[in-house]
């Protein structure tokens, strides 16, 4: 049998797209890196896992259960997100990750020849949803690292239909303040859809920080993305969620893949979401590794950028994808940063001190010994 | 802005009934493209030649032929028709033979073909591609514009006339070993951009004087060749170089390239970005050899490989590899005298302007030795100065014909990551 004519087949806008390719599992990176152990500092993480309330309730999870279909729409940890945020049930959806709801709003919202706006160098999952569903990504430059509210409101047209914004923003750590994204949702005039992105919110400690639940009765047109991947440490459960007006929610459940997050993924995001304790544990832990990191870049003489969140960007007098493969040779796996348009930079996720601590041991060691070509 | 693309297509046959038909389609094409009589007139002799050639081994089979207004040059693709259904679907007959003149009239065509040309190479069905430039106007008497040192200035895709400008100081300014021949011709320049071979990028000041620039290139889909960056008068500490690279990596970190390589690095390339993949050997005008240097950066992670290698490479590999801190596990092969098929057929791309000639194995065969020695022996007698094998560390066969390259002359010279299925080898003829 031949092989479909993929040419005809395929719509030009998937023929370009580039797949993005995960990373090989770490027994395969560490048999091809030659080393006995692998700090994974790519993922921004959370080094303490899952809170204790949703490890027991990953322990106790019936193996029968896995033959039963889940709560199609989520319905428990619906309820209490309701009750968490004094909102509806109905004004919150429930994803495989808050990919999947990147995905949801899109598809709900754009038809062809409507674009998106964002920021050049921010999670690259809005441009990429965008780019592979045949729509415009129009992208704008940080201003300070941080996103340019005046230039994304420069770039609508009549076929704008969502500004997404990374709040705090995935690498640089910047955020808007409650008063920068109210006057930035009024511009809006809520003619289009504004996406806020908290996936690190919980790692925010600045006080001005926005409330963006409660900003949801002012703003209709506001949507906020929310995860328990990141500060409640269900990465690999996948689920995430949506938060927005009933009206706007309602149009955008109807892109939404029922029985997409599984059982085990709600009852653990049900029980993480009452565990304080380990939201403070893990606080702690950023404050007190990332003033480790960043007291040991400055006496390397590195350039670093740090805001919120878990993560911390570096310069490094060399090229990052190099610097990837030579740190991963020494047994830490760090994100380079040229595929975010950050060349030359990489993003380290914070972990435990033994981690950071072999994560400068390694990066000393290569910038330290002269490399073994001449490079430029 | 990339213009519209324009092709024609004549479906015919193998056959020197439609000798003539075919070469009026490519000819009248030509013109219609805009190619001038006396360049339209060489790609016609060149196309005389594939076509008896093609003839002489696929006699009536169906040819497609399609034409390509390439803005600044025109193509021609003569087509076969493979059958899925007989393995292997389009291995011909016999080899391209013995390449001595008078031997294989039919086989010296390709070669006398290339002469009319710029550029032809073997397609996957057995057909055959030519690629014919059109003839610019010189760039002229070239003249220093000097440009005053600029602390502040912005870089981006220039207007034409400010590319014309770009492209005359870069030739004033740096000699030729510095940038490609195209640079000799601004307006040619202006079509390659234009038709999307050449990206460019230059920074300007208040006053709109371009004070650098760089320029880059698409070859294949995981690969960008980048040439400079070209600085006019500018101190290194307001980071005009830096900029230009960065601007180069933002431009091209999402697309589907995996590394990116400078081919002419100046000598204001900044440090930090790149690292050094290797050398290889150029002839230079004057006869004598001089050393090009390649500089690599990887645009994506590196996931690791499993690559072929046979033993004879295997420590060649493991240098390289160590020196690029490549993570590589490579599987040895295993000569074991298994039955080969009686012909190999090796894909030859030539190209005029640069005097060079990349042989890849197509399919292998028993007579690989003698069709790789022909091959060798006569484009040495045509004048190409530059002879490479490129190998695939994906397919076993193709390792497999190394110690038959060391034999023939041929030296690993670059390992290129991800160059193909998985690492690309170049090897160059060492005489």
């Amino acid at each position: 049998m031949p092989l479909p004519d993929l040419a005809s087949l395929v719509p030009a806008h998937i023929r370009k797209f580039e797949p993005y390719i995960p990373s090989n599992p770490d027994r395969v990176l560490m048999n091809l890196y030659g080393c006995d152990h692998l700090w994974r500092l790519n993922n921004n993480e959370n080094p303490f896992g899952p809170p204790p309330s949703a490890r027991e309730v990953i322990r106790r999870f019936e193996p029968a259960e896995a033959g039963l279909y889940p709560s199609g729409d989520s319905y428990y940890l619906r309820q209490k997100l309701a009750e968490k945020y004094s909102l509806h049930p109905d004004q919150f959806l429930v994803g495989n990750g808050a990919n999947e709801v990147i995905a949801f709003v899109i598809k709900a919202f754009c038809r062809e020849g409507d674009n998106i706006i964002t920021a050049d160098k921010t999670f690259a999952v809005y441009e990429w949803v965008a780019a592979f569903s045949g729509f415009r990504a129009r992208l704008t430059p940080l201003k300070d690292f941080g996103f340019d509210g005046e230039a994304m409101l420069g770039q609508v047209d009549e076929r704008t239909k969502i500004l997404f914004v990374c709040n705090p923003n995935n690498p640089t750590g910047t955020y808007w303040s409650e008063e920068k994204l109210r006057r930035f949702l009024t511009r809006t005039e809520g003619r289009r859809i504004v996406v806020v992105d908290e996936a690190y919110c919980e790692f925010v400690e600045g006080p001005d920080f926005p409330d963006s639940m409660s900003l949801l009765k002012e703003f209709p047109n506001l949507v906020v993305f929310r995860t328990f991947s990141k500060m409640y440490g269900l990465a690999g459960l996948r689920i995430g969620y949506l938060a927005g007006s009933r009206e706007v929610v309602d149009i955008i459940r109807r892109t939404r893949v029922v029985y997409s997050v599984n059982r085990l993924a709600q009852d653990a995001a049900l029980a993480a979401m009452g565990d304080h304790g380990h939201i403070e544990r893990t606080r702690e832990l950023v404050r007190v590794e990332k003033g480790y990191l960043t007291a040991e870049l400055a006496s390397m003489g590195l350039t670093t950028q740090s805001g919120e969140g878990c993560f911390i960007m570096v310069k490094l007098p060399m090229s990052d994808t190099l610097a990837y493969r030579r740190l991963m040779s020494r047994g830490v796996m760090i994100r380079s940063m040229t595929g975010f348009r950050f060349p030359n930079w990489i993003r380290v996720s914070i972990a435990q001190h033994e981690a950071m601590e072999a994560f400068i041991g390694a990066l000393r060691y290569i910038l330290g010994e002269r490399p073994g070509h001449e490079g430029r | 802005m990339e213009r519209a693309h324009r092709e024609t297509r004549l479906a015919t046959h193998l056959d020197m009934t439609y000798f003539s038909l075919t070469m009026s389609f490519i000819e009248e094409s030509a013109a219609a493209f805009g190619m001038e009589a006396q360049d339209a007139g060489r790609l016609r002799l060149a196309s005389e030649e594939i076509f008896t050639y093609l003839a002489e081994y696929r006699k009536g089979e169906a040819l497609s032929v399609e034409t390509e207004d390439g803005c600044y040059y025109v193509g021609v693709k003569f087509l076969l028709h493979a059958d899925p259904d007989s393995p292997p679907p389009h291995l011909p007959e016999r080899g391209p033979g013995p390449l001595e003149p008078g031997d294989d009239l039919a086989s010296m065509g390709l070669i006398i073909a290339s002469r009319f040309v710029d550029r032809l190479h073997m397609l996957e069905d057995g057909g055959v591609g030519l690629v014919k430039e059109k003839t610019y106007p010189e760039a002229g008497t070239l003249v220093r514009t000097p440009v005053p040192a600029l602390a502040r200035f912005h870089v981006a895709a220039p207007e034409n006339e400010a590319l014309k400008h770009f492209v005359r100081q870069v030739a004033a300014y740096y000699g030729p070993q510095f940038f490609p021949v195209d640079f000799c011709f601004p307006g040619k320049v202006v079509d390659m951009v234009a038709q999307g071979q050449y990206r460019v990028l230059v920074a300007t000041g208040g006053g709109a004087e371009v004070a650098g620039g760089i320029m880059w290139r698409t070859e294949g889909a995981r690969l960008i060749e980048a040439f400079g960056p070209y600085l006019f008068d500018q101190p290194p500490q307001y980071g005009m170089s830096e900029a230009l690279v960065d601007g180069l990596l933002m431009e091209i970190a999402k697309t589907e390239a995996f590394c990116v390589t400078d081919i002419y690095p100046t000598p204001e390339l900044p440090h930090g970005y790149f690292e050094l993949l290797g050398s290889i050997d150029r002839i230079k005008p004057d006869g004598l050899r001089e050393a090009r240097l390649f500089y690599y950066r990887q645009l994506k992670e590196d996931p690791g490989l499993s690559v072929w290698a046979h033993p004879d490479l295997v420590s060649f590999l493991e240098q390289e590899y160590e020196r690029l801190f490549l993570a590589r596990h490579i599987r040895v092969t295993t000569g074991g005298g298994e039955a080969r098929p009686a012909h190999a057929f090796f894909s030859l791309r030539f190209d005029r302007v640069l005097s060079s000639a990349i042989l890849r194995l197509l399919w292998d065969g028993a007579d690989a030795r003698e069709v790789l020695e022909n091959h060798v022996k006569s484009l040495r007698a045509e004048g190409f100065s530059d002879i490479f094998f490129e190998m695939d560390l994906a397919h076993t066969r193709e390792v497999d014909l190394t110690p038959l390259l060391f034999r023939q002359g041929f030296a690993p010279r670059l390992v290129f990551p991800h160059g193909g299925g998985a690492d690309m080898v170049a090897f160059q003829y060492q005489g």
